[in-house]
């Protein structure tokens, strides 16, 4: 069961966010009215990584792989069903609202869809002041010099202040979103796939912006996307998730220098190089199947069925995340 | 260059709106060789769907309309020939796959009913034929136990599975030409390469002339002959595959080029983001439209339309300055 006392385990400053086996299942049921058999989507099944200070952490995957999810169980936007999350050496797993609201101020979020995670009654000035009012930041008549502040802070005209959302294209809205996050000087934005609605030309904007305001500010972040490209770009660790779980984590640099989970290798083979001549030469593994529903429980490795170096023995119990620096879950590969 | 199938000039499109008039399609032509894949690369807005639609004839009109240019197949003009002889080249001599395959296939219906409607009417077909012809199509897209699935709802396929479905379906009529808007731009990286491979391995079993419209360049460097790049309506540069991505000569191609991480070159480098935003086609100014984002401007390009200039037989782009006189040091390296 969860458990909140506050036990000083990890509680140094060097990794403030501390996840361990996080679970998230949603029921499910099945069957005529009279017959229901109750089932788990297990979106999230047993996720344990850490984040340094000042770190970027990445997690890829991809749809349905759970790492959004495991985002918003982090932050309690979903209730896990099970494991902890230490930040700072308290564990705030499950914390109801109102005893997550003060750590709102340290953990912020940044969504996918600058449009509809912004509020379109609100000015820009309002959206950026709002989080700075609840937490009683600043004195009343400097918040507005703090949000000019800001604004310019992630490249957006402060004169535009007064004007509202819709007025902005997508790559300025996610500006407006990032100076939102920023106004309460969090310690750790989780950014869940902030340019995977934008424009490629404008993609690269939104990237440089967030490395930025991440070395300036000694940010921790956590980078969440399915653009592998992009994740490896920013962040210094990445973990891979497929079917609810961390399948290989490295730093940056390992990982796609010498990947060795096979899905990891799958996945990195299939994203297209931009250069014909590249292309040309590279071998691809092209994975048969697809993902798996996740409301189907697995005796053994959850990727067996796609693997192509599966063996009879993967199937009959499931690898655990092995290794220090270099973890992976195969029981064919060798963690580091 | 082979035979073209089908040869557009001059196309002009254009939308009436709130704002003003805008001009979607600014005078575009290309043409495709059976067998070859054209790549038409643009950002949102860009006019690179537009275009396709119009080729089709599905402009909602109102508030579109064709205000000039050709659309030469087999001899006649697609633009003039009217609703019933387009109706029969239309998912008969020229298939489309759009990008959602949601929202491209009827919800009420049953795959094999959409599958057989097409042969029944195009072809000739009984209902048996037509039946036996769509369970061919599914097993050839890669469909497993068609037999049994065809009978099936769109919504109990998967994303990755209802576009294999909507490839069987635009190829059910053994199509000359294929058109491909963004076929793999809502699938998973995996799925996506699954798709492309498809895509490649039909094409070569066919001849099928595919255009295709993406914002990948990836998925142009893997799959595409010749590319054209398209902003603000038009065509700016069109070159082979290989050319336009070892010596690109617009400034917003390099600008594209330049801009995304790539997963074969070492991380850690900035990224060199276009600068603003793409432009208001209500309002066109004179001159380049590309111009106020360019690193390349001269005063001449915001005064004159840019001058089509070519390099070589099938190179060809707008623009006044010679980029090869501007140093550019990131030009792209293919390591390995």
């Amino acid at each position: 069961m969860i458990d909140h006392s506050r036990t000083p385990v990890d509680a140094s400053d060097d990794v403030p966010l501390d996840v361990r086996d996080l679970k998230v299942h949603f029921p499910t049921s099945s069957g005529p009215l009279c017959d229901r058999r109750y089932g788990a989507v297990r979106a999230v099944d047993g996720v344990s990584f850490q984040v340094h200070a000042g770190e970027t952490y990445g997690l890829v995957g991809e749809s349905g792989c759970g790492k959004s999810t495991t985002a918003r169980a982090v932050l309690n936007l979903i209730r896990p069903t099970g494991g902890q999350v230490w930040w700072r050496g308290r564990n705030i797993a499950g914390l109801d609202d109102p005893a997550m609201r003060p750590l709102r101020r340290d953990l912020q979020m940044i969504f996918q869809d600058p449009f509809s995670s912004l509020n379109p009654r609100m000015t820009v000035g309002q959206i950026v002041g709002e989080p700075m009012k609840i937490f009683n930041l600043h004195k009343p008549a400097d918040r507005q010099l703090e949000v000019i502040r800001l604004l310019d802070m992630v490249g957006l005209n402060p004169r535009f202040m007064n004007r509202y959302p819709h007025e902005f294209s997508g790559g300025q809205r996610q500006r407006i979103g990032v100076a939102r996050a920023l106004a309460v000087q969090p310690q750790l934005i989780f950014c869940d796939e902030p340019v995977a609605a934008l424009d490629v030309s404008i993609q690269a904007q939104v990237v440089n912006l967030l490395d930025d305001l991440q070395q300036r500010l000694a940010l921790s972040l956590v980078f969440i996307a399915h653009d592998l490209a992009i994740v490896r770009h920013l962040s210094d660790r990445i973990g891979v998730m497929y079917l609810g779980r961390i399948v290989e984590e490295a730093s940056s640099v390992d990982l796609y220098r010498d990947p060795k989970h096979p899905y990891t290798k799958a996945l990195l083979s299939a994203v297209p190089i931009p250069d014909p001549a590249v292309e040309r030469r590279r071998r691809r593994i092209v994975l048969s199947g697809e993902v798996p529903s996740p409301d189907k429980l697995y005796a053994g490795c959850p990727f067996a069925d796609r693997c192509p170096i599966v063996e009879p023995s993967c199937r009959e119990s499931p690898p655990r995340l092995e290794g220090t620096t270099h973890r992976v879950a195969c029981f064919k590969a060798e963690g580091g | 260059m082979r035979n073209s199938l089908l040869q557009v000039d001059d196309l002009h499109v254009e939308f009436d709106t709130d704002d003003g008039v805008v001009r979607a399609v600014d005078g575009v032509s290309f043409a495709v060789a059976p067998g070859e894949t054209l790549g038409i690369v643009g950002e949102s807005g860009s006019g690179k769907s537009v275009t396709n639609l119009a080729v089709l004839g599905l402009i909602p009109r109102p508030p579109g309309r064709i205000a000039g240019g050709r659309v030469m197949f087999e001899g006649h003009d697609l633009l003039r020939v009217g609703e019933d002889a387009l109706r029969r080249v239309r998912g008969n001599r020229i298939g489309m796959i759009f990008q959602d395959p949601m929202t491209s296939l009827n919800p009420f219906l049953t795959v094999a009913e959409q599958l057989t409607e097409v042969t029944r009417l195009h072809m000739g077909h009984t209902r048996a034929q037509a039946l036996d012809h769509a369970v061919e199509m599914l097993e050839r897209v890669g469909i497993p136990a068609a037999a049994e699935r065809i009978g099936s709802y769109p919504h109990e396929f998967s994303g990755g599975m209802r576009q294999r479905v909507m490839i069987a379906m635009a190829l059910s009529c053994r199509p000359d030409v294929l058109i491909a808007d963004e076929p793999t731009t809502a699938l998973d990286v995996t799925i996506q390469a699954q798709i492309l491979e498809l895509m490649k391995e039909l094409q070569r079993d066919e001849g099928t002339a595919i255009i295709m419209i993406t914002h990948d360049l990836g998925v142009i460097a893997n799959v595409c002959d010749r590319v054209s790049v398209m902003y603000a309506g038009r065509f700016v540069e069109e070159a082979p595959v290989d050319e336009l991505f070892a010596q690109p000569r617009h400034p917003y191609t390099i600008g594209l080029l330049r801009s995304v991480p790539r997963l074969d070159e070492a991380a850690g480098a900035r990224l060199n983001p276009i600068q603003g935003q793409p432009p208001d086609l209500t309002s066109p100014g004179v001159g380049c439209p590309f111009a106020p984002r360019c690193d390349f401007a001269l005063p001449v390009c915001r005064e004159q339309d840019p001058p089509i200039e070519t390099s070589g037989a099938n190179h060809r782009f707008e623009c006044f300055v010679d980029v090869r006189d501007v140093s550019t040091s990131n030009s792209t390296n293919p390591a390995s």
